[in-house]
């Protein structure tokens, strides 16, 4: 393997999921040279695939106090740092039956002990507030949850690190961590778009790959001993609550009610896997989230299930805690795993000057970056403090120094009634329209896949999944990258196949009848050709 | 009351009213449809067996021979043949092509991302791609959201629309309501004439008119000197909302109660007889009486049939059993574009041979009910439901009017 450029850093951090996002940050403002290595493109691990709640730390309070401590503290950061990637819906604990009463006090106890601030809410006034709440509830407390999207935070933080010289690789995948004298002097990373390598120099290594961690670990000798827990979610095309709703329950299955935009997401499920990307969604899994959501708001599988995903939770679990597990163990659900994280070091294999921060949660990613920064910068000998905790977050600027808000459909709405645009419309459900399309095809430069711009654009993310744009953007990708046709078509394909991995667990009912509208499309009116190979479907 | 009711405008739903005014002129016919189905969808041609070599209908007949549960075996072959002639001989008369010339062979068509297609039976818009020769141009419009000729081939040229209003968000239906207009056409082929660069022949995306198709196909190719073909576009679909114009002018013309958009709500049984519908209106429901009801109200898509995550699958309005997969983990392929397609397709209501659907211990629901079209189960082991759509649908059509027509 011939690297074709090399780079130098003080700092290789690798993953571009919050954490990492956070660490390029939080060592960017120290006044360190950081690169960041990211294997597809950012926010598309377990920061991608949440349920865009920031927790208040009242889901653990009960059983896990020290994640719970961890989010409310960050939760009140976030809040004051990044003010704009949040809409704060606030949240309710709601108790309906069967749940168990003698949970509350517990419950209400576990928050005080970890400073969560509770406050009742009458049944009836929480009714006037969200009237679709089930009626049968019979306690509410509110708490400070908020919704944060985790694009937004991540793309932030990226752009606020960028202005400071912190730089992102995204599609290059770690091959090879490169020691010499007991150390880590390096890194070799392959560029998946070109194929070709880069050598990047470092004096120290973060790995902040969430559930690739042990994989990232292993590069560099050490083994740590991960759990992948995959949760599913599902999007209602429905916003049924203005407030998050938690289950005051012991955490379980479906317990969390999430208002994002226009939709609302319930989430989630907790099953171990084997592969940090097994986001597999099995059917029974869906109707399982259906069935919870029908308890918290009656009719809720009424609304239209537009779109599932499943994300996997990196969560740490040393062979020696395991001996004094006190309630359940192990077994097929992770919820018994701590929900905090930890900093490891690899100086026993060899590799000092790599260290990697595992456990965590999207709201905590802060804490995260600050410890595993005061580590490294520990270990470089450099003096800087943290100063992640005071410092705002300037708003991104996006396409064109535009500076709005990604995803936001109201505010493309407004856009195109204030100024009729001179431009098609590509995606009907999402507001994309031909101009934006083209923007983001020549921002993104060579490879860009639909997907790609999917993420940036929200493209083909509407009840249709893609059946009228897909087709349509792929023309336009090919007309504005001057793509020959097999490419564009490929990337049609490509889209698809994508489109309908999170679609495929979703589909009875109108979703149903939809995706067989699309697939006439596709297969008897445009004729696509099957993808060739799987192995494509599987990278993207 | 009537002679004959049908539930279901699409494709299945319209021959089969066109079917009942040759095979008993003076019956009194209804059609009641909540919508037009997959006519909005459809690319317009007649699938009969799309993987067939050599002669389409002896080897719907082989089908028929080695898969009795099949759709083809329960109408039987002739049904297939009579339907076919009958509708290309009403093709022929609403001025829309359909020409079945014997023996019948499959025939190759071009898509927008230039693929090829299979087809029985053709319209007039896509006869040309027959013809198609070493180097078609294809035909888009700057501006246009819909069709982007750059994917379908080599030799392509966008020409600016000789419109006065604003181009962008336009629909196929508006193309091809503007190419019904003599001037626009004329400009049309005046811009790429001057394009045609040695040109074998010219596609266009699907929209050559809407009322005056035939006239649009002639004066193009009149005025280019080479075939012009048409390719399917996104729905709307400009070929089927053609047909559904068409067929509707011609069962209208012959005194055809055609209601659209009047969902039916509830089909009413007495005893072994179906004795009519109610259908949803202000105040109350509405009840149609008939001698006789055909249920065409279509598939999971057309909209005869529901389902729900429970992996439960019902038929609307009789609420007869459907063959299923109770398990909905196995309704799709891993993949949408999979080549064996999805075992959802093959969902569906069973019929004995004469079409009549069967109910829970596999006897007839009624005497005087019968089904055509896409809400009949096909055999697992038959080839894609796709590959034989339109015969299907116009197969059983003719065998089911065939059995209401001989009630009482």
């Amino acid at each position: 393997m011939q690297a074709g450029t090399s780079l130098s850093c003080d700092v290789l951090v690798i993953g571009g999921g919050a954490t990492g996002a956070g660490v390029l940050f939080d060592l960017a403002q120290r006044g360190l040279r950081v690169i960041l290595a990211e294997q597809n493109d950012v926010a598309t691990g377990t920061s991608g695939r949440y349920h865009g709640l920031l927790h208040s730390g009242g889901r653990y309070a009960v059983r896990d106090p020290e994640s719970a401590r961890e989010c409310i503290e960050e939760n009140w950061i976030v809040r004051r740092i990044a003010p704009h990637t949040i809409e704060d819906t606030g949240g309710w604990f709601v108790a309906f039956p069967p749940d168990d009463p003698s949970y509350i006090p517990r419950w209400l106890e576990g928050c005080k002990a970890v400073g969560i601030p509770t406050e009742p809410v009458s049944v009836a006034q929480a009714l006037k507030e969200e009237p679709h709440l089930n009626p049968r509830a019979y306690a509410v407390y509110r708490v400070p949850d908020a919704a944060c999207d985790s694009f937004e935070l991540i793309h932030t933080l990226i752009e606020a690190a960028a202005a400071l010289g912190g730089k992102t690789l995204n599609y290059h995948r770690v091959c090879a961590i490169e020691k010499a004298g007991g150390k880590v002097i390096g890194a070799l990373l392959e560029n998946r778009r070109t194929g070709g390598y880069v050598r990047v120099h470092a004096s120290a290594i973060v790995n902040a790959a969430g559930p690739w961690a042990g994989e990232i670990a292993k590069l560099a000798g050490a083994n740590i001993h991960m759990t992948h827990d995959r949760g599913v979610m599902v999007a209602m095309n429905v916003r049924w609550v203005n407030t998050i709703i938690n289950r005051l329950a012991p955490p379980g299955d479906g317990d969390i009610l999430v208002p994002v935009g226009t939709v609302c997401v319930i989430g989630t499920t907790s099953v171990v896997v084997d592969r940090p990307d097994d986001v597999d969604i099995p059917a029974h899994e869906v109707t399982q989230m259906l069935d919870a959501g029908e308890v918290m708001i009656p009719n809720f599988r009424k609304a239209r299930a537009l779109r599932a995903w499943a994300g996997v939770r990196p969560l740490y679990d040393p062979p020696q805690k395991r001996e004094g597990e006190a309630e359940g163990g192990v077994g097929e659900d992770g919820r018994f795993i701590t929900r905090s994280f930890r900093a490891l070091s690899h100086a026993d294999v060899g590799a000092a000057g790599m260290l990697s921060i595992v456990g965590g949660k999207l709201t905590t990613y802060r804490q995260m970056a600050e410890k595993i920064s005061d580590e490294v910068c520990a270990y470089l000998g450099v003096q800087a403090p943290c100063r992640t905790a005071e410092t705002p977050l300037p708003k991104p600027t996006w396409f064109g120094g535009s500076g709005r808000k990604l995803h936001a459909l109201t505010h493309r709405l407004h856009q195109l009634e204030h100024a009729p645009t001179h431009s098609n419309l590509i995606c009907e459900c999402e507001i994309v329209t031909r101009s934006q399309l083209e923007a983001a095809i020549r921002a993104s430069g060579e490879g860009v896949s639909l997907d790609d711009l999917r993420r940036d654009l929200r493209l083909g993310m509407g009840p249709c999944q893609a059946g009228f744009c897909g087709y349509r953007a792929a023309g336009v990708l090919g007309e504005t990258a001057h793509l020959p046709p097999a490419r564009s078509i490929e990337a049609l394909a490509a889209f698809i196949e994508e489109r309908f991995r999170g679609n495929r667990p979703l589909l009875w009912g109108h979703q149903l009848r939809q995706a067989l509208l699309d697939e006439m499309i596709y297969r008897r009116a445009l004729g696509v050709p099957a993808l060739q190979s799987e192995a494509h479907v599987a990278a993207d | 009351m009537d002679d004959l009711l049908i539930i279901g405008a699409g494709w299945a739903g319209l021959s089969a009213a066109a079917f009942a005014l040759h095979l008993k002129p003076n019956a009194k016919i209804r059609v009641i449809a909540q919508g037009i189905g997959s006519l909005i969808v459809t690319p317009g041609w007649l699938s009969l067996l799309d993987s067939a070599q050599g002669d389409v209908i002896e080897a719907a007949r082989d089908l028929a021979a080695r898969s009795p549960e099949h759709p083809y075996a329960l109408a039987g072959v002739e049904a297939l043949t009579g339907a076919v002639h009958l509708f290309a001989q009403i093709g022929a008369e609403i001025g829309l092509g359909y020409q079945a010339e014997q023996p019948l062979h499959n025939k190759q068509v071009l898509t927008a991302l230039g693929k090829h297609q299979t087809a029985a039976v053709l319209p007039y818009g896509y006869q040309g791609a027959t013809q198609a020769g070493v180097q078609p141009l294809f035909v888009g419009f700057e501006g246009w959201r819909d069709y982007y000729p750059a994917l379908s081939g080599a030799h392509f040229t966008l020409v600016a629309p000789p419109i006065s209003e604003r181009p962008w968000d336009l629909t196929p239906t508006d193309y091809a309501r503007y190419f019904d207009q003599p001037h626009f056409r004329a400009e049309v082929a005046r811009l790429v004439k001057a394009r045609l660069n040695g040109a074998t022949s010219v596609a266009f995306p699907a929209v050559l008119g809407l009322e005056h198709h035939a006239e649009v196909v002639q004066t193009l190719q009149d005025r280019l000197g080479v075939p012009v073909f048409e390719l399917p576009t996104l729905p709307p679909s400009v070929p089927g909302t053609r047909l559904y114009n068409k067929l509707r002018r011609y069962l209208l013309d012959r005194r055809v109660r055609l209601q659209v958009g009047h969902p039916v709500v509830r089909g009413v049984r007495e005893g072994k007889r179906v004795t009519g519908v109610e259908v949803a209106a202000a105040g109350k429901p509405q009840f149609f009486g008939a001698k006789a009801v055909i249920l065409a109200t279509g598939n999971l898509y057309g909209g005869g049939l529901f389902s729900d995550d429970h992996g439960r699958v019902w038929e609307g309005i009789f609420n007869l059993p459907v063959q299923h997969i109770p398990d909905r983990q196995a309704w799709f392929s891993a993949q949408m574009l999979a080549p064996e397609g999805h075992a959802v397709h093959y969902f569906g209501v069973r019929a004995n041979a004469h079409l009549q659907p069967l109910d829970a211990s596999g006897a007839p629901f009624a005497e005087n009910l019968f089904v055509a079209g896409h809400i009949l189960a096909h055999p697992t082991d038959a080839p894609s439901p796709f590959e034989t759509s339109e015969g299907v649908a116009l197969a059983t059509a003719y065998r089911a009017v065939q059995m209401a027509l001989m009630q009482p």
